[in-house]
């Protein structure tokens, strides 16, 4: 535990220093809210906080990517703590719980604005921490895997910026899926961050939906979260063969 | 006693490389073991097994006692490796890395902080310690990641390059600091380019080209072994130096070859110089093929 925690401090420190790159990721997981403040008011922009929970999650495991990259190619720090008593998954933890601090400030705004502005059930919250769990999970390991497989930095930088778009940016992840065209709805939900952000939704009280629409969201969460993880273990070797 | 043994060891990468073939050898405890060779002799997948970071395909290796393969763990508590090429997190200072580096080895918080104290001084750290690691040089950087080494305080160390990019002062400070952690009972097997490094720190060596070993011995035992007693240098004559000129290195054994090197530099009006072999001949003649034979 106490090797997993100083990992993360030792690149938190880092960013610590220079809370600008923290801003920046406040202010881009919050853009579309202010938008939908400026263009459609005030209810429009607190029902898009809980895109803000998802969009913040998706980062945090896109984050992983460069930090698995760099600490394998270019500082070398895993070649170091491969010949040390650190078990792999320390390590692995301590670069989720480093990449899941990036996106922290983004986490905690959205989660105290929604305190203060919807009348949470604790019931309603639990189930949203679940589907955001699974999708934070899941994500984690897209990151890991990401960071594994690439032979480059540019392609490091490439897939990030991909996958966060695809997943972040294109879905309606702030905005309700009725909103998009029918045509559009069923290919919406095959990006997991849809289907975790329907499910926060619902269960935050921006409007229900079918209970088949939420079985079928933890499914697809879940399955997403088992194939990245088995897809991370593919890549992963804390011994190199 | 053998801190590592290792036995017909072998490596082929998955794109068909073959690093290593029947490699063995064996380090004693306490000392200072460097392995010398080319770029891509096989020294960095040598030491990345023996540090139980690459699995072998052939062979067997026991690193204090235990096999790198079946028994990792056991091994790793009592190791640390200074990475080659190796470049720390620039947002840090040197005073946090070295110091979280302590921690996530599971060293407590007071010894943390004073083994960090006591290695960034020993490295010349200390003036450094507060300012950003993307600020300081480059052979501050370098030290900075041995500083990570050195905090663990291993009982076997694995050093590879890790004096590259460092100027003379600030290598034989790190030299310093090797030869004292050795008298606290420290183990080192270290690569190396340099051959006055080598010289200067080796109990032992081996000479490893194309992924095999081809000598194991002492730095003495490497420049006596190499075949030649004494070494002549030619200088390229008066009349050719410049671009045309080409000097040669003689390696010659007995007298009468001595006789006929110096006899033929007279005629060829060359500046003669005669010296006794240097561990880089040894290098050479084992690695390079042989030096100018004498044709006299």
């Amino acid at each position: 535990m106490g090797e997993t925690v100083h990992f993360a401090l030792f690149h938190i420190h880092q960013d610590a220093k220079d809370p600008t790159g923290l801003l920046f990721t406040v202010i881009i997981s919050f853009l579309p809210v202010m938008f939908l403040l400026i263009f459609i008011g005030t209810a429009g922009a607190i029902a898009a906080l809980p895109g803000v929970l998802v969009f913040a999650l998706t980062g945090a495991g896109i984050a992983g990517a460069p930090i698995v990259y760099w600490n394998r190619v270019h500082h070398h720090i895993q070649d170091f703590l491969v010949s040390s008593p650190m078990r792999p998954a320390s390590f692995a933890v301590g670069t989720a719980l480093y990449a899941t601090f990036l996106s922290s400030p983004s986490l905690v705004m959205a989660a105290v604005a929604l305190a203060i502005f919807v009348p949470l059930s604790v019931q309603g919250v639990l189930l949203a921490m679940a589907a955001l769990l699974l999708l934070w999970t899941g994500m984690l390991f897209v990151g890991f895997s990401a960071g594994l497989a690439a032979k480059s930095v540019t392609r490091v930088n490439q897939v990030g910026n991909l996958v966060g778009l695809a997943l972040g940016l294109l879905p309606p992840v702030y905005y309700p899926l009725d909103r998009l065209p029918p045509f559009w709805r069923p290919i919406a939900l095959l990006a997991p961050t849809t289907d975790a952000a329907q499910v926060a939704r619902a269960a935050l009280g921006f409007g229900p939906i079918p209970l088949s629409q939420e079985i079928f969201a933890f499914g697809y969460l879940g399955a997403f979260a088992g194939l990245a993880a088995l897809l991370s273990l593919r890549y992963a070797h804390w011994v190199e063969p | 006693m053998s801190v590592i043994e290792a036995q017909a060891l072998g490596k082929t990468y998955p794109g068909g490389t073959r690093a290593l073939q029947d490699v063995s050898l064996s380090v004693r405890e306490g000392e200072i073991y460097c392995l010398l060779g080319r770029n891509g002799a096989g020294k960095t997948t040598l030491l990345r097994i023996l540090a139980t970071q690459l699995a072998p395909n052939e062979g067997t290796a026991r690193v204090m006692g235990h096999d790198v393969v079946r028994d990792p763990w056991a091994i790793r508590d009592h190791i640390a490796v200074v990475p080659q090429g190796a470049i720390p997190h620039g947002w840090n200072t040197p005073d946090e890395a070295v110091y979280r580096i302590a921690r996530i080895r599971g060293v407590a918080r007071e010894e943390a902080r004073r083994r960090t104290d006591e290695v960034l001084r020993d490295l010349d750290l200390w003036e450094h310690r507060h300012k950003m690691i993307f600020d300081l040089s480059g052979g501050t950087k370098q030290r900075v990641v041995i500083a990570y080494a050195f905090v663990v305080r291993p009982e076997l160390l694995f050093l590879d390059e890790p004096t590259i990019g460092l100027d003379p002062i600030a290598r034989r400070g790190i030299w310093r600091i090797l030869r004292r952690l050795k008298r606290d009972g420290c183990t080192f097997l270290l690569t190396s380019h340099y051959l006055d490094e080598v010289e200067a720190l080796a109990d032992r060596l081996a000479i490893i080209d194309r992924g095999r070993v081809l000598f194991e011995g002492t730095v003495h035992e490497a420049i006596t072994g190499s075949g030649s007693s004494t070494m002549v240098d030619l200088a390229p004559p008066s009349s050719l130096q410049g671009a045309n000129g080409h000097a040669e290195t003689i390696a010659v054994r007995n007298d009468e070859e001595l006789l006929a090197v110096v006899q033929r530099g007279q005629r060829e009006g060359r500046k003669v110089s005669v010296r006794p072999p240097s561990l880089e001949d040894a290098f050479m003649r084992r690695v390079g093929g042989p030096l100018d034979e004498p044709d006299g």
